[in-house]
């Protein structure tokens, strides 16, 4: 009986070795696993002595090395910051939720373990870049991987795209924990600078939900003021049942300052009435604190607007006593068009900002800039895709999806200031995306970004049956393969 | 898409760079002008800072003279005198409805922000 099981076994691993029998990473992981645990066990058990205490923490060693590597990495290897320990470690333990990408995951906790020393050294971020650039497949934990390095380069901008790139990803695409450490990063870029209305869509309005940016963005509700705030014992527990509670609790604690109001009166246009004082409401609402207050921002814009007028005859008059032949006119436009340079930089950074920009408006003025200029990026974006298309010329992997993370993060900021350019949007990126898409697919083998690039499309494709027809089955044949 | 200090530029304006009054005479724009650039010159620390309504701002040799030559332009002067005539911010932006509520120093940065992640290295100082 045992010989014909024996030969069973042998003849199935030969099936799968040559490749006939297809089994899941996360089985294969899981039956090798278990494999080394029973043998561990028996091991201990054979070789066991009298101590029973020796006994229990070497079966204890086992169980935590075999089945629980996630929280021996978190808590141990990386507070460690040993970023070598830490890949190898990873590598070594096989974590079942990591075993798609193994290898970027294991640069993920290097990277983590790296980020704990107070000057990270340039050999060991190259170290880790070397072992990014060599993994493959890359999905979700690569594309961390990258946005981890860049950030630990001080690229802030090109870890923030490709950590947004991550935290959108489709659960198929990336681990939760690898998602988690996408959104936290974002999260605390956000707060850092004191853009809570950024945390707060983060944190509430993802596909899904993780404990601490969700705890950080009902924080943010009652910072901002915002009327869905909740209530103080409403917000404990939440605090409570969230990690990092110990560095999260200063600003918990100014949340709980804050009091919650249910009726919001829209904020009244400040009160300026000559020209130098609406100058200092606009110098007020620009400052750091209330840079992230688009409303604010908006009316302080307005009030000095309205107060041009009041100063024209003055302007002429300072024109005459300087002996200038030019109008009053020519100085107002200059003047509105450096109001329109000092605002154009901020909603180019928060893209919110503009939300309450009124029609006619210079913040309108300044949004078209911004528009237009994110516009003039998809394009060079979307005709680098149709030349490497027609050339059949790729890029590697994690540049790749650098340059996929550049173009969604100008697509998103566009729609985040101007949601009714989607059918533009979409009638821009459709068919030079969706064929690079294929071209990866097909050309070279790289499943998982063409299937961003495919559900990303598809996500926009709204009025378009045919392309979403196509789209739609672009992204079943993509699903075997990843 | 980087976060910079957007009062900068307003900071430097002529005026408040030269430190002078927007109905200062021409002569005593040279006058003030020479005078920083021969302080900074021997690089007296005293005048490498100066008080503008919207918080101190530094300065070097190259911004006066450009101080300088965009003064000499009426039309110029005339723009830089809008935007000088600014009223002092004073104080910290708080509560602007004052409704009790405090949505400034409450809901401004997390410096330690960092730190809840474990992060040693400041990623963006």
């Amino acid at each position: 009986m045992g010989a014909i099981a024996g030969v069973v076994i042998v003849i199935v691993i030969v099936r799968m070795l040559s490749g006939s029998i297809k089994v899941p990473p996360i089985a294969l992981a899981f039956g090798v696993k278990l494999g080394i645990y029973v043998f561990a066990i028996t091991l201990v058990q054979v070789t066991t002595t009298d101590a029973e205490v020796a006994t229990g923490v070497l079966h204890m060693v086992a169980f935590v090395l075999i089945w629980a590597p996630i929280p021996l990495l978190r808590w141990v290897v990386v507070p460690l910051r040993m970023p070598r320990t830490a890949y190898w470690t990873t590598r070594i333990s096989w974590p079942l939720g990591l075993t798609k990408e193994i290898q970027a995951s294991a640069v993920v906790y290097g990277a983590l373990a790296l980020a704990r020393r107070s000057h990270p050294s340039e050999e060991a971020i190259s170290w880790l870049e070397r072992k990014l650039r060599n993994s493959e497949p890359i999905h979700g934990a690569g594309v961390v991987a990258a946005g981890l390095l860049a950030a630990l380069r001080k690229d802030i901008d090109r870890a923030r795209g490709l950590f947004a790139t991550a935290d959108r990803m489709h659960a198929r695409l990336i681990p939760r924990s690898m998602r988690v450490i996408a959104r936290d990063w974002l999260v605390v870029d956000a707060a850092r600078v004191g853009n809570w209305q950024r945390v707060v869509r983060l944190g509430r309005h993802g596909m899904i939900t993780l404990r601490w940016s969700y705890s950080m963005a009902r924080i943010g509700e009652r910072l901002t003021g915002n009327p869905k705030a909740w209530h103080k014992w409403q917000l404990w527990p939440c605090f409570l049942w969230a990690p990092r509670r110990r560095v999260t609790y200063p600003p918990f604690r100014r949340a709980l300052r804050v009091p919650v109001r249910r009726s919001v009166q829209p904020d009244p246009a400040p009160s300026a009435t000559d020209f130098p004082l609406a100058l200092g409401s606009l110098a007020r609402a620009l400052e750091r604190a209330n840079a992230h207050d688009g409303e604010l921002l908006a009316q302080s814009i307005q009030a000095v607007d309205r107060n041009l007028d009041s100063v024209q005859e003055m302007i002429e008059q300072r024109l005459d006593i300087l002996g200038s032949r030019r109008d009053a006119g020519a100085v107002l436009a200059q003047f509105r068009q450096r109001l329109i340079d000092l605002v154009t930089p901020l909603i180019e950074d928060d893209p919110y900002l503009a939300r309450g920009a009124q029609p006619g408006s210079i913040m309108e003025q300044a949004v078209w800039q911004v528009r237009r200029r994110l516009l003039g990026d998809i394009e060079a974006r979307c005709k680098d895709y149709r030349d490497r298309t027609t050339g059949e010329t790729s890029l590697d992997q994690i540049a790749e999806w650098e340059t996929w993370a550049w173009l969604t993060n100008s697509a998103n900021r566009l729609l985040e200031l101007d949601s009714a350019s989607e059918s533009v949007l979409f009638q821009i990126v459709y068919a030079p995306v969706c064929n690079f898409a294929v071209y990866q697919h097909n050309g070279r083998k790289r499943i998982a970004l063409a299937h961003d690039m495919f559900i990303w499309l598809l996500a926009y494709a709204q009025g378009v049956p045919e392309a979403r027809q196509l789209l739609a089955k672009n992204i079943q044949a993509g699903i075997a393969g990843i | 898409m980087t976060t910079g200090d957007p009062l900068a530029l307003w900071r430097s304006n002529p005026f408040f760079v030269l430190e002078i009054a927007t109905d200062a005479t021409p002569t005593d724009v040279e006058r003030a002008g020479q005078r920083l650039l021969a302080l900074l010159a021997v690089g007296s620390a005293n005048v490498q800072t100066y008080p503008t309504p919207l918080g101190p701002a530094t300065r070097d040799a190259e911004q006066v003279r450009q101080a300088l030559a965009a003064l000499r332009d009426p039309e110029q002067r005339v723009l830089h005198e809008l935007w000088a005539s600014v009223a002092p911010t004073g104080g910290p932006a708080t509560d602007h409805n004052n409704t009790g509520v405090c949505a400034g120093p409450c809901a401004g940065p997390w410096e330690e922000a960092e730190h809840a992640l474990g992060w040693s290295a400041l990623w963006a100082r």
